[in-house]
């Protein structure tokens, strides 16, 4: 399983091995895991490349900044944080544009994302919105926040 | 049939007519790569279209991609089962079962419908597949492989054995490579395997149909463009494409979803091709 995926390594698990290993993780427990991002290996030259990153710093603000506008949005709800909404809070503070919308449901059908997914990705998006200080969640949110589901979509089914 | 060892019987499910015309087996990995699967399907629709019937083993991998190919073409293709009717394996390829049925193509195997499709059965299949075939196409083997035994039952049968060239350091190319030192013939393209067998080509070359530009969304073409048809990482489409990461995934959703792009495992991302 370490190596699937890999470019440098090639996996040497049989199919069904694979495709139960996938199974093994997907579902139940995957739905309720808000971001899922498959890392790949980094070499050397990689870590040794000094590219211009934001600093841990930089974050930090930014991520504070975006707590702070969850903080004061849900004063009156008794909670902190856009993980602690419920589907009726959801509904009251994740509201989308149309286009979103319609995007969300092409998505789900095309990506064929989990029913479960739609309440965290709808999460994802609130936080990417309130890290850009966006009062409104766009679709490029929804659709950033779509990409942070990638163990939903089934993979490796030939 | 003229093989060593003939079947006493053969189970056929479907039109049975195909089983004397001119065919060529496909047969390969399991565990294809990317390559491997698209380049099965190619050759199994560019030979059907050629009114070559496709003949492989329904497993998963190259040989479904050879049937995938075949199926809906002029020449259709033929399935060899290594158990009875009554246990298609594998289990997700019941599918394709019923399509290589309904496109005019048909399914035969040795075993009575209630034989398990047991692992000892694969390989003996394999001298059946060989021995309908004109030749067999070996298109990524590792250096154990049923196709190897295939490739074996050709050669016994004095029948050619092509092979498609893989990169080398692989262990899918191991075999196919091996096959190639050995005296196979390297093929990269149809012309390869009707020359060796003095056939002639039955249709034109079609015009490069499928280099289309295809529509993108201006906004999106700065992410579009640096993707290939091997998949690269998201990492390295945020760097070619100086966006941030976010933009980049925003993107490669409404790319996703509109179907121009495809996602594979390890965060990676390749330009959606025909028939893949």
């Amino acid at each position: 399983m370490a190596t699937i995926g890999s470019q440098d390594k090639e996996c040497v698990c049989s199919p069904q091995a694979i495709n139960k290993y996938m199974n093994k993780i997907s579902g139940p427990l995957l739905d309720r895991i808000d971001i899922q991002i498959e890392v790949t290996p980094v070499n050397y030259e990689e870590l040794d490349n000094q590219k211009a990153e934001e600093c841990s710093e930089s974050i930090k603000q930014r991520v504070n900044r975006a707590r702070k506008i969850q903080r004061n949005r849900y004063e009156k709800q008794g909670i902190y944080s856009n993980s602690e909404l419920t589907p009726n809070l959801i509904e009251k503070y994740c509201k989308l544009d149309n286009e979103s919308k319609k995007i969300l449901q092409i998505a789900f059908e095309k990506l064929k994302l989990s029913a479960r997914a739609y309440g965290r990705i709808l999460k994802v998006a609130r936080t990417i919105a309130d890290l850009e200080e966006s009062e409104h969640i766009l679709k490029k949110h929804i659709t950033e926040a779509i990409q942070y589901r990638s163990l939903d979509k089934k993979y490796w089914k030939n | 049939m003229e093989i060593k060892n003939y079947p006493k019987k053969l189970y056929v499910e479907g039109n049975e007519k195909i089983l004397n015309n001119d065919s060529i087996a496909i047969v390969g990995s399991r565990k294809c790569t990317q390559y491997g699967w698209k380049q099965a399907i190619n050759f199994g629709k560019e030979l059907s279209e050629n009114q070559i019937c496709v003949i492989s083993g329904m497993a998963i991998g190259i040989d479904k991609a050879a049937h995938i190919g075949a199926k809906s073409n002029v020449g259709k293709t033929i399935a060899v089962l290594g158990g009875g009717f009554n246990n298609i394996y594998p289990e997700e390829n019941k599918q394709l079962y019923f399509e290589i049925i309904e496109n005019g193509g048909c399914i035969i195997t040795e075993y009575p419908p209630e034989e398990e499709a047991k692992s000892a059965n694969f390989p003996k299949r394999n001298r059946i597949i060989s021995g309908i075939a004109l030749g067999t196409l070996v298109i990524e083997a590792a250096q154990k492989s049923g196709s190897l035994i295939t490739a074996r039952y050709t050669k016994e049968q004095n029948k050619p054995v092509f092979c498609l060239p893989s990169n080398i350091g692989g262990n899918k190319s191991i075999g196919t490579n091996n096959l190639i030192k050995e005296g196979a013939i390297l093929t990269t393209n149809i012309e390869d395997i009707f020359r060796a067998l003095k056939i002639e080509r039955r249709v034109e070359k079609s015009k490069d149909s499928n280099i289309k530009e295809a529509e993108v969304d201006k906004e999106y073409e700065s992410v579009y463009n640096v993707l290939e048809n091997m998949p690269i990482t998201v990492d390295k489409i945020v760097m070619k494409s100086r966006k941030t990461i976010g933009e980049v995934n925003h993107i490669l959703t409404m790319l996703e979803i509109e179907g121009k792009i495809k996602s594979y495992p390890g965060n990676r991302y390749a330009l959606v091709e025909e028939d893949t």
